[in-house]
């Protein structure tokens, strides 16, 4: 049977005619000349990767696991439309547990569950597009360094008639540098001419200097203050 | 002692007057004191009247060789009248009006005393021969008014001769107000130039609740006078209409007119410009006595009428 050729258009379609609406209609302009320093709470879901082989696939272990931190920006705008600025990210995570994973321990594989925690520091400078004036939907790129600190891991085996809890070979705490990339969506409303609340919404992959990627979905509520500093 | 017209002389004089009203302007007369007859305006006005006060009055008319002209009273005449030169021709038109030629080929001036049969209208006309390129009258028409009439055209008569110098004098200077004027504002601008020129690039800037936003780009020193230069973003969704700038120094109003660039006006005569929405007006704003203010902050306010969506810069604007 023949599919038909006019299909109906697809969501991505609708959301793009939604968005360039939306940029006609308000102008696609925000705040030349100002600065915004921006405080957002954010909860965070972090896909931790560990060099450990996952006993059950046979792949690379990976975590899922929650988390919650902050965001604190500042941004200048450089057009109406425009925004140049950065953010410092403080996250932490719950505990990853790999279930099961095979480690060495004194050079012996060992089979157990294996958890760690990981908390993360990340400095990010992007631009961000606005496109509106009083309701401001933005589309944010970053790049940035992170620092991750990941606490020792530790193997519990409590089926092998065994109680081992130890910490596996190459796993004590460490701290290590990634590399960031960045890409945040989000809605902001602006109350009156120095305060704006907004939501947004952040994905960023971090590519570890040695040391597993690891990719973070956040979302939080923020609160923006506004002025016009004097550059010279 | 009036004459009758012969039939040769009738028909002269009727050629004389198929002239005279060829010759004569379809308006009605206008209306002459009782002083001598002003030369008509244009040539083709050839009509006069004359007020006539109880009393009587003398009166003078111009005319030309070769024309005939025609005294015309509103009631009957006496048949006695009395001519100072005999190079004028005198005959009776009706019995209301007499009608004059000039014959003698040096003729100049002659009076006519006149008067009706009740004695209401008494004249004594002084006609003057004129050259043709000059106005002259082919009917001059008398009516007997109150000396208060009289008195008032005569009054009249006499401002508008007054004012006539006074006019024409106005309205030369109002053709040349505008060249005046500008010279006068170019030479003061120059001046001011030669004594002091100098440009200081500002970046304040501020907004309103309702996203109207104000940036002050320049101060410009011309003189003994500063000017900020600034521009209204009107990024609402409504006009702003700009209805006051001032400019302080600590609590010192120290500004003088202000301008703003504005496609479009506002009826409320307090309003200085207006911004459409989604524009940007470009304004201008006056610092007099700049010196008294240099190296100090100044803060400055732009405000709708009643003080709507008042914005106030209070950093980043000083005269160096």
């Amino acid at each position: 049977m023949m599919r038909s050729r006019n299909r109906r258009p697809g969501w991505r379609t609708t959301w793009l005619a939604l968005a360039v609406w939306w940029a006609a209609a308000h102008d696609a302009a925000a705040d030349r000349y100002e600065a915004t320093l921006t405080v957002q709470p954010i909860g965070a879901i972090g896909r931790i990767t560990e060099h450990v082989e996952n006993t059950a696939s046979g792949d690379a272990a990976v975590a899922s696991v929650s988390g919650g931190g902050g965001e604190v920006g500042l941004r200048y705008g450089l057009r109406n439309w425009l925004d140049i600025g950065g953010e410092i990210v403080a996250t932490g995570f719950t505990q990853a547990i790999y279930d099961p994973a095979t480690v060495a321990v004194v050079g012996n594989p060992v089979m157990g569950r294996l958890m760690r925690t990981t908390r993360l520091g990340q400095l990010r400078a992007g631009a961000t597009l606005r496109l509106g004036i009083s309701w401001v939907p933005f589309l944010r790129l970053g790049l940035g360094v992170g620092g991750r600190a990941l606490t020792s891991a530790t193997l519990q085996d409590r089926e092998h008639a065994r109680e081992l809890d130890v910490t596996p070979d190459g796993m004590n705490a460490s701290f290590a540098i990634d590399v960031v990339a960045s890409l945040g969506i989000g809605l902001e409303h602006r109350l009156d001419r120095r305060w704006t609340v907004g939501l947004g919404a952040d994905a960023t992959h971090a590519i570890g200097l040695g040391t597993p990627p690891l990719d973070v979905v956040s979302a939080g509520v923020s609160l923006s203050y506004t002025w016009y500093p004097l550059l010279w | 002692m009036i004459s009758s017209l012969s039939p040769a002389g009738h028909g002269a004089l009727v050629a004389g007057m198929l002239g005279m009203v060829a010759g004569t302007s379809p308006a009605a007369a206008q209306p002459t004191p009782a002083t001598p007859a002003r030369p008509a305006a244009t040539i083709q006005r050839s009509e006069a009247e004359f007020l006539v006060p109880p009393q009587g009055g003398a009166f003078e008319a111009p005319i030309h060789t070769g024309e005939v002209c025609i005294l015309s009273f509103a009631e009957k005449l006496s048949t006695q009248a009395l001519a100072s030169s005999p190079d004028f021709e005198v005959k009776a038109w009706g019995d209301d009006g007499v009608a004059i030629r000039v014959v003698g080929a040096t003729a100049k001036t002659t009076t006519l005393a006149l008067a009706t049969r009740s004695g209401m209208v008494k004249v004594n006309m002084t006609l003057t021969v004129v050259p043709p390129d000059k106005p002259a009258y082919t009917l001059v028409r008398f009516k007997a008014v109150s000396a208060e009439e009289a008195f008032d055209a005569q009054l009249k008569d006499a401002v508008a001769k007054q004012v006539a110098p006074l006019e024409a004098n106005l309205t030369r200077l109002r053709q040349n107000l505008e060249t005046t004027i500008r010279d006068r504002a170019d030479g003061l601008i120059a001046d001011r130039l030669l004594k002091r020129n100098e440009t200081i690039a500002l970046t304040a800037h501020e907004r309103n609740d309702d996203h109207v936003i104000v940036h002050v780009t320049r101060a410009v020193l011309v003189g003994d006078d500063g000017y900020l230069v600034f521009e209204i973003e009107n990024r609402s969704r409504s006009a702003y209409r700009l209805a006051g700038v001032r400019v302080q120094a600590a609590d010192r109003e120290v500004n003088g007119p202000a301008r703003l660039t504005s496609p479009t006006t506002d009826r409320d005569p307090s309003v200085i410009g207006v911004v459409p929405a989604g524009a940007i007006g470009r304004g201008i704003v006056v610092v007099r006595s700049v010196d008294q203010v240099l190296g100090k902050p100044l803060a400055l306010t732009v405000a709708g009428p009643a003080g709507a969506g008042a914005i106030r810069l209070d950093r980043g604007i000083l005269f160096r």
